[in-house]
């Protein structure tokens, strides 16, 4: 689905250059479920802005759905995001001053549906558990209230790939849970899944656990709890309450 | 994206930044207001200036005396009024002057006195002339009677009082038959006028009117007896012109001059008067509406930085839009329509204000004249409005539009 060639990213000026990502090889199956791990400033959050259209490689090629997307226009890449992608962030990324129905239609408001608007958007809504909220200013949420309101706003389009930043980096423990859960049960009914996360019992829910450290992909192993996939929720639930403090 | 959605988008994005979208509509209407009220006093005074010039009554020839010139050099201010009364006399033998002769030949001076009578005293402009006063700009006699010929060639103490003048020094008592003080000398009251109201600035009820010659024993110094300026009526507006040109002749000849370009007095009609009233009006009107333009262009500035502000701020939700899935156009096209509904707001609100503040400046400045709003002042400044409302969102717009999807990471 995803396959980058010799990816590097650097920013900054010219005479100053700051490299993040450096010769980057790493190909994403569909359906595949990819835990990205790493410190902090490694250039993990670079590389998943990548795969997820919203910035460039400065040099070699990402191929998304096979199409090298330096050859794509700002349309073509908005609707890759808009329709294939859906992103949760560590920080929500709602719009504050948005009620939480409005954040969760955006989506579907930039790709022109109309009709099945407030069905499809009731329909995240109830599947996240934030029905009940759904008039409120995003504002007014918890940490983890918004954190399942940013995971409806990425089904919403029901696009084939999400990609999440340290989704449970800013929730408590039992949001944290659920988010896990919801991401399992997402990549159960056949989505692609990336995650970046530097907590490796939240990558333990992953098939392969990517690491990368210093904007360079140094080991890429199978992560042994994600051979026995379906219990995997409880495990990981485990594993978080133990090290999210 | 559908347009009913890119509109709900920029209307949620103004709802949501209320106090900002405020500003900035408030800004465009005090721009659109001003734009429309200046044009329209603007147009009010230069039409009345134009109507007071045509109250002089239609087919008028005005002679004014001229410091003798020579070479084209005017003498000066203060030199004798070369103007006489056998000119007056020479102008009334003039072919084709309505019947009356007196009425159409009338010579005029005038001079700024006291006007008293028992405990009441009043500073007007008392006018000199003859019978034929006022009658080409509709002065009638309202109570007494005007003075006649004999009045003029015995110089008799007789005044007809202009209403304002009447309500001052008798506000009790019914004027006619009564005495008032000018220069110390006694005056019978013989008329009143009919008020008439104001023409532009000038109150036309705050004169009297005395005979001229009585004018020149009574009033004026010694001496200082002249005329200020001879109205000659012609028949019609087709014949003014050649009226004018006798006119000329008539006095080239009474003052033995040969040169034209060396006369000593002006010869003016009242379609000169009309076009010139008319063009200083029209100047009058573009000048308030460059000031009143260049108000809204500074308001256009200042909803320009409004907005830059505002799409640095709103730098985040830019990004979560773009994360999203929104495409430039759509970022650029919800700039734009804030700005539009800002623009359409802010004009609409203006156009309203613009109304009412002409209006109310019509009702409480009774010394200018009612304003009118013109479809023209009102078209110039919608127009202004959306151009300069536009203008100033589009920049800001296209530096929205430009910001990168990342900008949503970025900012936290
Ligand atoms: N917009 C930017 N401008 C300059 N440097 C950046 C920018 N974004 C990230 N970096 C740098 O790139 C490196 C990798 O950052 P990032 O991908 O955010 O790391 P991680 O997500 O693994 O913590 C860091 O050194 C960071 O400081
Ligand atoms: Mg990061």
């Amino acid at each position: 689905m995803i396959e980058l060639a010799s990816v590097g990213r650097t920013y900054g000026s010219a005479s100053a250059p700051v490299t993040a990502l450096r010769d980057v090889n790493l190909v994403i199956q569909r359906g595949e479920f990819v835990a990205i791990v790493g410190p902090s400033g490694s250039g993990k959050s670079t590389l998943l802005n990548l795969i997820g259209c919203l910035d460039q490689p400065s040099s070699g090629r990402l191929l998304f759905l096979g199409e090298d997307t330096s050859t794509l226009n700002d349309t073509k890449l908005s609707r890759i995001r808009n329709r294939s992608i859906g992103f949760v962030f560590q920080m929500f990324n709602l719009v504050p001053e948005l009620t939480v129905y409005e954040n969760i239609e955006l989506p579907l408001v930039y790709a022109g549906v109309t009709r099945q608007r407030r069905a499809l958007t009731t329909k995240v809504l109830e599947r996240v558990g934030m029905a009940h909220r759904a008039d409120h200013p995003a504002s007014l949420l918890s940490g983890g209230e918004q954190q399942r309101v940013a995971i409806a706003r990425a089904l919403v389009n029901d696009p084939a790939l999400i990609l999440a930043d340290e989704p449970t980096g800013s929730i408590d423990p039992v949001s944290a849970e659920q988010v896990m859960e919801l991401l399992g049960e997402l990549h159960d009914q056949a989505r692609t899944i990336v995650l970046v996360t530097h907590n490796m019992s939240v990558a333990a829910v992953a098939q392969r656990v990517v690491r990368i450290e210093a904007g360079t992909i140094n080991e890429i192993g199978h992560s042994p709890v994600a051979e026995t996939r379906g219990p995997a929720a409880q495990v990981t639930a485990a594993a978080i309450s133990a090290t999210v403090e | 994206m559908k347009f009913r959605d890119a509109i709900l988008v920029a209307y949620r994005g103004l709802t949501r930044h209320w106090v900002r979208a405020t500003l900035n509509v408030l800004g465009i209407v005090a721009g659109v207001a001003s734009v429309i009220m200046l044009v329209s006093v603007a147009h009010a005074v230069g039409g009345t200036a134009k109507a007071a010039v045509a109250g002089l009554g239609a087919n008028l020839v005005v002679v004014y005396p001229a410091g003798a010139s020579t070479s084209g050099v005017q003498l000066g201010i203060g030199t004798p009024s070369s103007l006489t009364s056998s000119d007056v006399t020479a102008l009334s033998n003039i072919a084709n002057v309505p019947d009356e002769v007196q009425n159409a030949v009338v010579p005029s001076a005038g001079v700024r006195q006291n006007v008293s009578a028992l405990d009441h005293s009043w500073q007007t402009d008392i006018i000199g002339t003859t019978a034929g006063f006022g009658i080409e700009r509709g002065y009638t006699i309202s109570e007494g009677t005007a003075f006649g010929p004999t009045a003029v060639s015995a110089a008799q103490l007789t005044v007809i009082l202009g209403q304002t003048v009447a309500r001052q020094i008798f506000p009790d008592v019914d004027p006619i038959g009564q005495n008032v003080l000018i220069n110390n000398e006694s005056f019978k009251v013989a008329g009143v006028y009919a008020a008439r109201g104001y023409s532009g600035v000038y109150n036309q009820d705050d004169l009297v009117v005395v005979p001229i010659t009585t004018l020149w024993q009574w009033v004026l110094p010694t001496g200082s007896a002249q005329i200020q300026q001879i109205l000659v009526q012609a028949s019609s507006t087709s014949t003014t012109t050649n009226v004018a040109t006798e006119v000329t002749n008539t006095l080239l000849r009474q003052h033995n001059i040969t040169d034209p370009a060396l006369a000593d007095f002006r010869v003016v009609t009242q379609q000169d008067l009309v076009a010139s009233a008319e063009r200083l009006g029209t100047v009058m009107q573009w000048m308030l509406g460059a000031v009143a333009i260049i108000a809204l262009l500074t308001g256009g500035i200042g909803i320009m930085s409004l907005m830059l502000a505002t799409v640095g701020e709103r730098a985040y939700e830019i990004g979560v839009r773009r994360a999203v899935g929104a495409s430039r156009e759509d970022i650029l096209g919800q700039f734009l329509i804030e700005a539009l509904l800002l623009a359409v707001v802010g004009g609409i609100a203006g156009i309203a204000l613009g109304f009412g503040g002409a209006t109310f400046m019509g009702d409480v400045l009774t010394d200018i004249p009612a304003p009118v709003v013109t479809g023209l002042a009102v078209l110039i400044a919608g127009g202004v409005a959306l151009v300069i409302g536009v203008g100033a969102g589009l920049y800001p717009a296209v530096r929205a539009s430009l910001l990168q999807p990342v900008e949503a990471v970025r900012r936290q």
